[in-house]
């Protein structure tokens, strides 16, 4: 299955031009931010006050400029694509994993439990969920960028667990399965070997399309300074600092935040393309 | 019909005490408290001033306190803003962040739908393509990147609209909030409009219509719009709460006086009764948005009514 997942990708994927220009620019985003401290001489966090301010040009110095205290732009932007990057990746890995484990229960156990269980994720859907993240920002350990993970983490598996349930709900009747039942295999056996492998395309689609809510979460909740703390930087914190400053200093808030663009809108029409490969109902 | 009605506020019934309870008991029970200050006060003054709010009591009477004081319509005193009710700060944020909210959902569904509709009726053609990469664009960019970005390029490069600011919400000055809160709502309204319209296309009643010679816009008028406006319908609950966080943003980048800095600044200064506020009021907000989608979508889609 992983292998047939595989295979579809590369033989259909590259028909899809804009997919695969996004794949691209997505490798070369997280290389630059790999590859950011071999490009420059600049430590993200050097200050520098003699060269304070100072604009960007390609001769300079410093080639994205520097902010009021003299660091480097370039160094101190891809150290936030660093930490976007690395929070969006892994907050979407959670809250995938615990999307998928609902949503296979949910829909392999099917009648009351599955009735209760989904009830809980309609409950949820309708909250205004953004403000629980705010509150559990703010009010715990401000700058732990566990807690942080955890509050954006617990808002990205609803989706997954529905589009889950529906799927299993539906492989539930299979032929497969209730062989695999009648040879007396345990649940968690056929959850794990029959069922997870027949919705990874689909997992893996929205997959896709969560890492960028998570990167934009993150964001959110550093722009309005409740995320990551000084001196670690992630793009939402750069952007809010350059809006600050935007008057006299405009490159510091346009490079966070044309890295923050490219970023999510790779990431969205990759995840778009993906799905349409990927996902049995939206293939025509 | 009328149970379908009943059932789905006793849902919104449960769903709002679920909210109010697990909030109230997260915001009491994170470390710190609204009376802490770089300025230690005296033990007895704390004492007092906890008596006097009634923070002294347990904390399941203090939540039935509230409780009882919500459903008479008292929100409490606000614990840093001296002498203010809740009320009052809330009374006058809210109707500039309203304002701004229903314009940017407004101009979203007014562009965003027919935008959406063209593009399916123009499918793979230039209209289409140029749709879906502008879509693309305005969901890939938050309201924290777009606003700062139109404030430069319109307010401080090209002085066309002031950069910041509010001012009673005059037309010039709600420009650029409006547009930018609307931005992402737009491009998903459309991308909705688009698909739910392929979609009913495809169907075979539509085959069935264009066999026996009906025009394309008779078929699309009369029996394509309304069953195409479903998904979009049934989004516009999410859609409300989008609207409601991006205000957030939109309102701290432009400097604008509306409601919402009392959710960030409440629970960064402990403010326990403002926080509560703020989320019973955007709570109920969304609940109801929901609400009335739901509804709608059991008019447009009689199938549902069933249920």
């Amino acid at each position: 299955m992983a292998g047939s997942i595989l295979a579809s990708v590369g033989t259909e994927l590259p028909r899809h031009r804009a997919a695969l220009a996004a794949a691209v620019l997505l490798a070369v985003l997280c290389l630059i931010a790999l590859a950011a401290p071999a490009l420059t001489p600049h430590a993200p966090g050097t200050i520098d006050l003699a060269q304070a301010g100072s604009p960007p040009g390609l001769g300079a110095a410093h080639w994205w400029g520097t902010d009021r205290l003299g660091r480097d732009v370039f160094a101190r932007t891809m150290q936030g694509l660093r930490v976007s990057l690395l929070i969006g990746f892994v907050a979407a890995f959670v809250s995938v994993a615990i999307g998928v484990a609902w949503g296979a229960l949910a829909g392999y156990a099917g009648g009351r439990l599955d009735a209760s269980m989904m009830r809980i994720v309609d409950i949820l859907y309708a909250l205004p969920f953004v403000f629980f993240v705010i509150i559990l920002a703010t009010l715990f350990e401000r700058g732990d960028v566990l807690v942080l993970l955890a509050a954006i983490a617990s808002v990205g598996w609803l989706t997954t667990a529905r589009i889950v349930r529906g799927q299993t709900l539906a492989l539930r009747q299979r032929e497969f399965i209730e062989a695999a039942r009648a040879l007396g295999m345990p649940t968690a056996q056929i959850l794990w070997r029959h069922i997870l492998p027949n919705v990874a395309g689909p997992v893996i689609a929205y997959a896709t399309l969560t890492v960028p809510q998570m990167i934009l979460y993150e964001s959110f909740l550093s722009f309005l300074g409740l995320g990551v703390q000084e001196p670690l930087a992630s793009l939402g914190s750069l952007i809010s600092e350059g809006a600050r400053d935007m008057e006299t200093a405009s490159w510091l808030l346009l490079a966070p935040a044309g890295c923050l663009t490219a970023l999510t809108l790779s990431l969205n029409v990759l995840g778009d393309g993906l799905r349409d490969v990927l996902d049995p109902r939206t293939r025509s | 019909m009328m149970r379908h009605v009943l059932a789905r506020i006793i849902g919104l019934i449960a769903s709002l005490s679920l909210l109010v309870t697990a909030a109230f008991f997260v915001i009491r029970l994170a470390p710190g408290g609204p009376f802490d200050e770089e300025r230690t006060i005296l033990p007895q003054v704390r004492a007092n001033l906890e008596a006097a709010y009634g923070l002294d009591a347990p904390l399941t009477t203090q939540y039935a306190r509230y409780v009882s004081g919500l459903l008479r319509g008292d929100f409490g005193p606000s614990f840093k803003h001296k002498d203010v009710q809740v009320s009052e700060l809330l009374g006058a944020g809210l109707p500039v962040s309203a304002s701004l909210g229903a314009a940017a959902l407004v101009l979203a569904l007014l562009c965003g739908v027919p935008l959406g509709f063209c593009a399916a009726l123009q499918r793979a053609r230039v209209l289409d393509h140029a749709t879906s990469v502008l879509t693309a664009l305005m969901i890939a960019l938050p309201a924290f990147v777009l606003g700062p970005v139109l404030s430069l390029v319109f307010g401080l490069r090209l002085h066309w609209l002031p950069a910041a600011g509010w001012n009673d919400g005059s037309l010039e000055q709600a420009v650029l909030p409006v547009v930018t809160l609307a931005a992402p709502v737009l491009a998903y309204s459309a991308r909705l409009a688009r698909t739910g319209l392929l979609e009913v296309l495809g169907s075979d009643y539509i085959r069935a219509a264009r066999a026996r010679g009906l025009g394309l816009r008779r078929i699309v008028v009369a029996h394509a719009l309304r069953p195409a406006l479903l998904p979009l319908v049934s989004w516009l609950g999410p859609a409300v709460a989008f609207v409601l966080t991006g205000s957030l943003v939109v309102e701290t980048v432009f400097g604008i006086p509306g409601a919402g800095r009392f959710l960030v600044e409440g629970a960064l200064n402990r403010d326990y009764t403002l926080v509560m506020g703020m989320i019973v009021v955007y709570g109920v907000i969304t609940l109801l948005c929901n609400l009335a989608a739901d509804l709608a979508y059991g008019w447009l889609d009689p199938r549902v009514r069933r249920y």
